[in-house]
């Protein structure tokens, strides 16, 4: 299917559930339970229209993406240790998994108990990007071509030349599949963290605090904000990670 | 002598692919070993290579060996010329003038995806061939190429090779020839 054709049917697509919204926000009749997208877009534009909007965006952002790009870099190096060390990554495996299946709720309370409510948000979003990094990173290193390394091997290839023409292509892949899902988890969870502990500043407070005073509309603005904010961090962090790994070159 | 092979016996399991197999090659020589298929021949090559670790023996290599493998093992995201000139650092428009030499100076900047059989085992050649080595080691270099090309690859090979000890592995005899090596067979784990 030609580029623009999957542009226009993605639209369409988007347009489509923005009217089933609306037709649901008529039927119901109550902003109060069902907000209308008009009035979710009108109730995002008087947000923006303040500063304390964008100190409070810029501040979630900051704090939860500084937190995953920790993440990523736990991840990386439990992925490099546990391909080098069969009992490294043995060591590690149980300790990820357990990570992947806990409910994300639970270890949020758990660090209510443990830690400051204003770093939880940090430390879950990291948490929650490590054991998807390292089990895609650490996937994509043992799939690297053995008769390739054999070919580094042979020739002398010192760690500049093979990382040029065989690892990163071979873990680009890996590593912007690992990025997409895993900056997008952790967003999520970094905002559920919010709302749970509820810190100054933070798209978490506002959304919890729209709850409380029965403001439907700023919370479906402020959820808006989330999923838009998700897509230009996703999008932007793999562009960057790709170019950091000297992009793809067909 | 350039490759000693001492004693070299090797098994998987309880077969024996190759037993008490010894072998001198000497310095400037050209040795075809001749084996058919299921013979051991890629266990010999990865023995005589130092890429197998486990077997009984001992190979002594006497400066640096350049290999062609039996799959052609190019770095997919690499051109053509970069595959090259990745093995050494002499410069660029020698592999040209090489990759030219055996046909492909239209293809330098191409990636292996675009190639055909035949062209990813000369780029293959091409990178063992440009290698800095004294001893060369070669695993069916012309598979895939027809008559003439086989023909112009083999002028090449015994060009650059020059100097050089050159071991070729085949199942063909004919190929042995155009290299003008001397023939061992290689049968059951023994050398005739």
């Amino acid at each position: 299917m030609k580029k623009h054709i999957k542009i226009i049917y993605a639209i369409a697509a988007i347009l489509f559930w923005i009217a089933v919204w609306q037709i649901l926000a008529w039927r119901v009749g109550k902003t109060l339970l069902l907000p209308s997208p008009v009035q979710t877009v009108n109730t995002l534009l008087d947000l923006a229209s303040k500063s304390d909007f964008w100190y409070i965006c810029f501040s979630s952002v900051a704090n939860i993406f500084v937190g995953a790009l920790l993440g990523v870099v736990i991840g990386i190096a439990i992925a490099v240790l546990s391909y080098a060390n069969k009992v490294i990554k043995y060591l590690f495996s149980p300790m990820l998994t357990l990570v992947k299946a806990t409910p994300i709720a639970s270890v949020i309370i758990l660090f209510l108990v443990w830690i400051g409510k204003a770093a939880i948000p940090f430390w879950i979003s990291s948490m929650m990007v490590v054991p998807i990094v390292a089990s895609n990173v650490l996937e994509g290193l043992e799939n690297i071509s053995h008769d390739l390394k054999e070919v580094t091997r042979v020739y002398n290839f010192g760690f500049a030349k093979s990382w040029r023409l065989l690892y990163r292509y071979s873990l680009l892949p890996y590593f912007s599949s690992s990025l997409k899902s895993g900056i997008a988890l952790s967003w999520k969870a970094g905002i559920a963290a919010e709302v749970l502990c509820t810190p100054e500043g933070t798209i978490g407070n506002m959304i919890y605090e729209s709850k409380v005073y029965l403001e439907t509309a700023e919370l479906f603005a402020w959820t808006l904000t989330v999923i838009v904010l998700s897509l230009i961090l996703e999008k932007a962090v793999v562009f960057a990670s790709s170019r950091l790994m000297g992009g793809d070159r067909k | 002598m350039s490759i000693s092979l001492r004693n070299i016996t090797k098994r998987f399991g309880k077969k024996t692919v190759i037993e008490n197999l010894s072998l001198d090659f000497e310095s400037d020589s050209r040795t075809a070993i001749v084996a058919f298929s299921g013979s051991g021949k890629t266990t010999l090559f990865r023995i005589m290579a130092g890429l197998e670790k486990r077997f009984e023996g001992e190979v002594i290599h006497d400066g640096k060996l350049a290999l062609m493998f039996q799959e052609d093992r190019l770095f997919e995201k690499a051109t053509v010329l970069e595959n090259v000139t990745a093995v050494s650092d002499k410069p660029k428009e020698e592999a040209v003038k090489l990759l030219t030499e055996l046909g492909l100076g239209d293809s330098l900047h191409l990636f292996p995806t675009a190639l055909s059989g035949g062209m990813k085992r000369r780029v293959a050649l091409a990178r063992a061939l440009f290698f800095d080595a004294q001893n060369v080691l070669l695993d069916e270099c012309f598979t895939g190429l027809d008559d003439d090309t086989k023909k112009q690859t083999a002028e090449v090979i015994n060009k650059y090779t020059q100097g050089k000890t050159l071991i070729l592995i085949t199942h063909s005899r004919e190929e042995a020839r155009l290299l003008n090596c001397r023939l061992l067979i290689f049968e059951k784990g023994f050398i005739f």
